[in-house]
């Protein structure tokens, strides 16, 4: 198999709101795909000179452009961008919240079994075209739509409020002192994301005293014992990478006169699926000591693939949908034992300046959560930490990083490894 | 500077005063006093301080006091905002009480939105007045970012750092440092903009007046509102009071564009104030269940349905804009040969050349003016449109074609590459809606 590089990408800033400024979806794309090739160097020239040559193709990741704007078949859509890419292989991936991760696990697969030299991947997601009750309702269909999400607002906080219950249950937690982890979480992911000049929330006010008042005016439960403060916040929003294979890094390299040992490229990957209702996945992890067993799986394969383990790790990118999402990945990770995540939360592990920080981008509470791009957007941000780019949000010599995104209630599980 | 763990706010039921104490108490995490006429005022205020920031967990930290109890907060705090109404004589007195019992370390800060700062700083004795500045929040601060830093002449220099970091780390203020004059950078050039356009209105009034030069300047042309809508939302007695200040108090080159027009005046008058009022250049009614859009006609003085008015180069632009081609876009105003394009091209010309006149003389550079339009108006910087209209030198070309003075910051470029420099950190694109 041949080694993945990356070259570069771009996000689009998650605070925007491009229903507001009147745009849709070919301008949001238009927009990533120009700041992700200025990012990079490539010119519209070189996708045609690549194209004659059938060495590029395109992956696009996005959940439901059908109910948030009227819209499929996105794969074709480059097209409307730039006339370089008439005859380029592109398709649409989806697999809910991981669909900028499938997209990527296919653009991977094109460059490592020496299909294409060079992938362009983008995950794309326009949410505020509809009201957020409207919104909710079509997130309920990355569950079992008719038995976890028909008829009941909001679905996805109330699954994760049952995997909340679920962690304090399985590990006999005391409640109040988990609830104190997961806001905790909140305040730190908050935090970052006033480091990341594109986080959704980097204006935002958030802190402990708050995140702790679940259930007052300004902070409603929204999910059993999870509140406002527990909740990723849906945005429009979507990122871009360059892939190319060991060739073309070359050809990249010598032109551009940079040391191929300094480039970024992935090292492992994992995707495992778990039984798709959040009750089975309970059933059938009874006896399992990790909480989301598929995900802990999936993690395995990646350091199995990367021949790295925990210790390697410089830090997390995770899917933190809710903070009970990330409180279960800190085991999946291999951080601490399972039920003994508090331990890394109390102690500053997972912190900025910790040992093992997460979310160093403000994850998907702070920095935002269009979810079809939310995969794409980890998996730049582990380039920008691997190559020193991730600005105000860096973490110093960081060699290897690795992401978790999930689709579903972690029914879809992809961990994708970065390092130099 | 003291770390700032006690701020007094006198004013503190005022929009800014609650505004302003919701972002202390929550970024800053600081005890705030919220001093009001009375009691229940500033009570009140504590209230809207928490939903400005939407978080109830700031109330413990907000104490509501009277002026009876100013010296008491002022004595124990590391900075005391005054945000009393925009009256000179008014934050006068309260100066002079201020000075009584601040120590030597209190910072002391006016929320004015353009009055001297140095004439303010002269109710304290001397070795005061280092510690006073102009804190020139923008309106409501929990969205709109900017923080205006004025300096007057006796302003501490290395005290202006440090409150300047604390402003920007701590409160998450974009903060730009601006020189003590008239409006001072941001509602100099915001004001000179909304009232050359309301004196735009004025001549075009056979052609519609306020809602013919809105639609024109709308928000296509790079701003979150209609400039004339602005006012309304601003209060027409505040943009008299704005205007005439610069108007009386400064030797603007464009000073003739700061002139009020006599409609405003009889709008005021009649208490058409805005939408504070229930109206002012526009007024909503329901007919029918249905709410209908009504304006001020400049030529008749009466009120009418407002207008849907459409015009080919503006529509095609919009269009483009929907699908995020902004150079095309402008390419299509650049070329239209119609009076309504030469209208919009003249006010943006006006708005590129006024704001570059500020560099140098109220801000340091470039990049201030454009941070002050973006975080403080919601406007797309003026610097961009340079790079809109072909670079530099086509810019400087239709300078002199409309009739707009060449200011120096552009003739004297070299550097021939993009001329708005901040795309990294403030994505221009957001501010041109296509609408």
């Amino acid at each position: 198999m041949n080694r993945v590089y990356i070259i570069g990408g771009d996000q689009t800033d998650f605070e925007r709101n491009w229903h507001k400024e009147g745009k849709n979806f070919v301008g949001m794309l238009r927009e990533v795909v120009v700041d992700t090739l200025s990012r990079t160097g490539l010119s519209f020239k070189n996708i045609s000179d690549l194209n004659r040559e059938n060495r590029i193709a395109a992956f696009i990741g996005n959940f439901d452009g059908e109910q948030y704007f009227n819209q499929g078949h996105l794969g074709s859509f480059l097209t409307e961008i730039d006339d370089s890419f008439f005859g380029v292989p592109s398709a649409r991936y989806e697999a809910a919240c991981a669909s900028g991760s499938v997209a990527l696990d296919s653009a991977i697969t094109k460059i490592s079994s020496g299909v294409y030299d060079v992938s362009l991947v983008v995950g794309i997601e326009l949410m505020k075209t509809v009201d957020a009750k409207t919104g909710g309702n079509f997130l309920g269909t990355a569950a079992f739509y008719d038995k976890e999400a028909k008829g009941i607002d909001f679905p996805f906080p109330k699954i994760f409020g049952h995997l909340a219950d679920e962690i304090v249950r399985k590990y006999s937690l005391n409640e109040s002192r988990f609830l104190d982890n997961l806001a905790e979480i909140s305040c730190i992911n908050y935090e970052n994301g006033k480091k990341n000049p594109k986080a959704q929330t980097r204006n935002w006010f958030m802190g402990k005293g708050h995140a702790c008042r679940r259930g007052d005016n300004s902070n409603i439960l929204v999910g059993g014992k999870l509140a406002v403060s527990d909740c990723s916040q849906i945005t429009d929003g979507a990122a871009g990478v360059v892939l190319c294979s060991s060739r073309y890094a070359l050809e990249y390299c010598k032109y551009r006169n940079l040391e191929i040992n300094k480039m970024p490229y992935v090292k492992g990957w994992g995707h495992r699926v778990a039984p798709v209702t959040f009750r089975r996945k309970i059933e059938e992890s009874e006896d399992c000591s990790y909480i989301l067993k598929w995900t802990r799986q999936a993690v395995l394969d990646a350091y199995r693939r990367a021949s790295l383990g925990v210790d390697n790790i410089d830090l997390f990118e995770t899917h933190d949908c809710f903070t009970s999402s990330e409180y279960a990945a800190i085991s999946a990770f291999g951080v601490t034992e399972p039920g003994e995540e508090y331990k890394a939360i109390e102690n500053g592990v997972i912190a900025f300046d910790g040992i093992k920080p997460i979310n160093p981008s403000g994850g998907l509470i702070g920095c935002g959560h269009p979810v079809g791009a939310s995969g794409v957007r980890m998996f730049l941000d582990l380039y920008k930490q691997i190559s020193g780019k991730a600005g105000g949000y860096q973490v110093p010599s960081a060699m290897n990083a690795l992401m978790l995104n999930i689709g579903g209630s972690a029914t879809t599980n992809y961990v994708f490894i970065v390092g130099r | 500077m003291n770390e700032i763990r006690i701020v007094t706010i006198i004013g503190s039921n005022g929009a800014m005063g609650s505004s302003v104490a919701g972002i202390i108490a929550s970024f800053g995490c600081a005890t705030v006093f919220m001093i009001a006429r009375t009691i229940e005022k500033a009570e009140e205020s504590i209230v809207a301080a928490m939903q400005t920031v939407r978080s109830e967990s700031i109330r413990d930290r907000m104490v509501a006091k009277t002026y009876d109890d100013l010296g008491e907060c002022v004595s124990k705090s590391d900075w005391v905002f005054e945000s009393v109404a925009e009256n000179f004589e008014l934050k006068l007195t309260i100066n002079h009480r201020i000075a009584q019992y601040c120590s030597a370390t209190t910072i002391i800060s006016t929320g004015t939105s353009g009055l001297s700062v140095k004439k303010l700083s002269e109710a304290f004795p001397l070795e005061l007045r280092s510690n006073y500045f102009g804190t020139h929040f923008y309106n409501p601060p929990y969205r709109m970012t900017l923080c205006e830093l004025v300096m007057s002449d006796y302003s501490a220099k290395p005290l202006s750092v440090e409150l300047k970091t604390y402003l920007e780390r701590i409160l998450l203020r974009k903060v730009v440092l601006v020189i003590d004059c008239p409006a001072f950078a941001g509602n100099r050039v915001g004001f000179q903009f909304i009232n050359e356009a309301l004196l735009k209105a004025e001549v075009e009034m056979n052609r519609g007046g306020v809602d013919y030069i809105d639609s024109l300047l709308g928000s296509y042309t790079g701003r979150a509102m209609p400039p004339l809508k602005t006012i309304d939302f601003v209060g027409l007695d505040i943009h008299k009071a704005i205007v005439e200040n610069v108007y009386n108090n400064s030797s603007d080159s464009l000073k003739k564009t700061f002139v009020l027009p006599k409609f405003i005046d009889e709008l005021i008058n009649a208490g058409n104030m805005g939408v504070k009022t229930g109206g002012g250049l526009y007024k909503y009614d329901m007919v029918g269940g249905v709410k209908k859009q009504y304006v001020y006609d400049i030529k008749t003085s009466q009120y009418r349905l407002a207008k849907n008015y459409s015009f080919k180069f503006a529509d095609d632009m919009k269009e483009l804009l929907q699908s995020s081609e902004y150079e095309k876009a402008y390419t299509v105003l650049l070329e239209d040969r119609s009076y309504e394009a030469s209208i919009i091209k003249h006010s943006i010309l006006r708005y590129v050349s006024y704001s570059l006149m500020m560099v140098g003389t109220v801000v340091k550079t470039k990049d201030d003016i454009d941070v002050v339009m973006m975080a403080g108006y919601n406007w797309s910087p003026p610097s961009v449109f340079v790079d809109l209209f072909g670079g530099v030198d086509n810019t400087i070309d239709l300078m002199r074609e409309y009739g707009v003075d060449t200011p120096s910051v552009l003739t004297g470029v070299v550097d021939r590459g993009p001329f708005y420099t901040l795309q990294d950190s403030f994505d221009y694109r957001r501010y041109f809606r296509s609408k």
